[in-house]
């Protein structure tokens, strides 16, 4: 069982990561549970594979981020599933400040969704974003600028201060 | 602004660390049930999977004329007419079952089951009568199943143990005449590769360790141990001549009928063996692309496809040629690709897309140069292709589950009406495919035109069921919900 054994480190050492940003893309806990469980599932199926990638925890993501889209639209159908697997362990609520924010970034486009979850809550430069997307730099900038320009009009009142343009301070 | 959105992520962030995650067995056992469907679906030597990859770097030029067309081989269709059953159901003997699967090879077709305490079965039904062959064998108690493989020579069933047993698997490999166990094989899934000769069964470990078996008893004809530089593939090679699958959707038979082993190693070496005799009848350095790639040996050629981190791309090389491998293709910077097939002669498929399920394409690539002769918007939730001659199906399912499908002629052309673009098809001969529609309608489509004939409706209890049956130009067999049976679709 060492593969298992190893597939439950790499588990343990980076589902928690994951999670954070399968939150930050849906802003569901349930649908964020069912998304990190799904994408494990899918590693273990090929873990031979998948173990020996430079990087497993960026292929992850990936598989993560194309579900999300999927279930962002989709969400009723893809819980009325994941529910008659097994129900999730159910998770405190959350802050109002996070409530806020997912009310907000749902209605940001998926790949500024992306962006911001990885700069935001996994602390991922511009160039390592853009090393994971496979966008330039300068389109990283655009998705992020853009992105918190649209976050800043979704909260509306809650964030009146003006939006600072540009790029630089992403880096 | 951006001190109230790292205080509001921040909240965010500290809510995700609070969500309860599952233990990592969960993830484990729901990859293994999935990974069940996904051999009966593929074949263990050719199982496929999610690609997805990290993209970027180059992109070849698209070249919008591209070569001359490649003229497409004679079609080869069959007149198929309405189902009709053969015979009676045949039951699995009154427990409830957490899954049925068939397939079939030569004059058999198999059932393979797993009833609610674990116990793992198979029978047999003869193709032409569709009466019982033999009674249900039991194997075993499993904690899962990865499905069941026939081949001329035997019906393999494979059992999970998941308590710990090392190897997890065991592979039972039953006499397709009598349905005795011949012969059992502890192997890991994950970790080995098995295929399937005519004279042997082909074991490969993970390290590298190979035992080449008689399919009659199992006794070992050739083995070689670990080597320095391991294999990170094992596969065989398949041609224009090898049998359409006749199960799910897969794209090759299980069975192998060139008798050339491949092996790619570590170093990105490629080992070519006699798979009969074991001995290496050539290797040759500079053809692998890394482990986190995928192979596919057709006509001559290998393919392979990395589809890990950094830019995806195939490279292909001829196997009794010289020289390191030549970059075929590169995905464009944001895509990756999802299947690699061949499709007409000097030509490959691929399945690409983005982060969306509307990203999808296909593209038909010229071998020898390398562009793209067409590229086409694949169905949402595209997950497959399956060639037949020059023309190359596409399988997938839509956002809520329903199938979905297109037909690409060797010009681009869909072929497909809009029925069937909402059925999950299935090719029966070169020039034929199956439709199983919704309500349990089946129909054939003319592969040339797409025109479409019903065969029945109401057949299929399961709307699954499509992925669990097996059929033949004359025959299908279905799995229900208390046994399994064969039809009749032979035009009379």
């Amino acid at each position: 069982m060492a593969e298992a054994d190893g597939f439950d480190a790499f588990y343990r050492d980076t589902s928690r990561r994951l999670l954070r940003y399968a939150y930050g893309l849906t802003g569901d806990p349930a649908e964020a549970q069912d998304l990190v469980q799904e994408a494990y599932a899918r590693a273990w199926q090929r873990w031979r594979r998948v173990s020996r990638y430079d990087d497993t925890e960026a292929w992850l993501r990936l598989v993560v981020t194309r579900l999300a889209t999927d279930r962002w639209r989709h969400l009723g159908v893809r819980r009325a599933r994941a529910a008659a697997s097994r129900p999730p362990a159910p998770a405190a609520p959350p802050s109002d400040d996070t409530v806020l924010l997912v009310r907000a970034m749902r209605t940001l486009p998926a790949a500024h969704r992306r962006a911001l979850a990885l700069h935001y809550l996994l602390d991922r430069s511009v160039a390592e974003i853009a090393a994971e997307t496979g966008a330039s730099a300068g389109t990283v900038k655009s998705w992020l600028s853009r992105g918190r320009a649209g976050l800043a009009a979704a909260l509306g009142d809650l964030v009146p201060q003006p939006v600072r343009g540009g790029f630089t301070d992403v880096d | 602004m951006s001190t109230d959105l790292d205080r509001m992520f921040t909240a965010l962030g500290r809510d995700a660390d609070g969500i309860p995650l599952g233990d990592p067995s969960t993830a484990r056992n729901r990859g293994e049930r999935r990974r069940r469907t996904q051999l009966v679906a593929a074949g263990l030597a050719t199982a496929c999977a999610l690609a997805a990859g990290l993209t970027g770097g180059s992109w070849l030029t698209r070249d919008a004329a591209g070569p001359e067309p490649v003229a497409p081989p004679p079609d080869r269709p069959v007149q198929l007419g309405p189902a009709r059953p053969l015979g009676e159901e045949i039951r699995y003997g009154g427990q409830q079952i957490r899954f049925a699967l068939t397939t079939i090879a030569g004059n058999r077709a198999y059932a393979g089951w797993q009833e609610e305490d674990g116990t793992l079965r198979v029978a047999a039904a003869d193709l032409e009568t569709g009466k019982a062959a033999w009674p249900a064998r039991t194997l075993g108690e499993f904690d899962d199943s990865n499905g069941i493989i026939a081949v001329p020579q035997a019906l393999l069933a494979i059992g999970e143990h998941n308590d710990g047993t090392v190897p997890d698997q065991l592979l039972y490999v039953v006499d397709p005449n009598t349905g005795q166990v011949r012969w059992e094989l502890p192997f890991d899934i994950n970790g080995d590769d098995l295929l399937f000769y005519g004279s042997v069964l082909v074991h490969v470990t993970e390290a590298g360790a190979i035992s080449a078996r008689d399919w009659i008893d199992g006794r070992v004809v050739w083995d070689e141990a670990p080597p320095a530089d391991p294999p990170v593939a094992s596969l065989g090679m398949y041609g224009p001549a090898d049998a359409l699958p006749g199960g799910s959707n897969g794209a090759f038979p299980a069975g192998l009928s060139d008798p050339r082993m491949l092996q790619i190693t570590a170093g990105g070496a490629l080992v070519v063996r006699d798979a009969a005799t074991g001995a290496v009848r050539s290797t040759r350095p500079g053809v692998g692309i890394g482990a986190d790639s995928h192979y596919l040996a057709y006509d001559g050629r290998l393919y392979g496809s990395h589809r890990g981190t950094g830019p995806n791309r195939v490279v292909v090389a001829e196997v009794d040629g010289g020289g390191a491998a030549r970059e075929l293709h590169s995905a464009a910077p944001g895509r990756s690709y999802h299947d690699v097939v061949p499709c007409g002669s000097d030509r490959i498929c691929v399945l690409d897309g983005g982060a969306t399920e509307e990203s999808m394409e296909v593209a038909a690539i010229d071998v020898a140069s390398g562009r793209e002769v067409w590229r086409k918007q694949a169905p949402a939730g595209a997950e497959q292709l399956v060639p037949s001659g020059a023309r190359v199906l596409v399988t997938g399912s839509g956002a809520q589950g329903e199938a979905s499908s297109a037909l690409f002629d060797h010009d681009g052309t869909q072929l497909l009406g809009e029925v069937d673009r909402r059925a999950s098809l299935a090719w029966v001969s070169t020039g034929t495919l199956l439709s199983f529609g919704e309500g349990g309608k089946l129909a054939s489509v003319t592969a040339a035109d797409g025109s479409r004939q019903e065969l029945g409706e109401g057949l299929l209890e399961d709307p699954l069921a499509p992925r669990f049956c097996s059929w033949t130009e004359r025959r299908l067999v279905c799995p229900g919900r208390t046994g399994f049976r064969v039809w009749d679709i032979a035009r009379r």
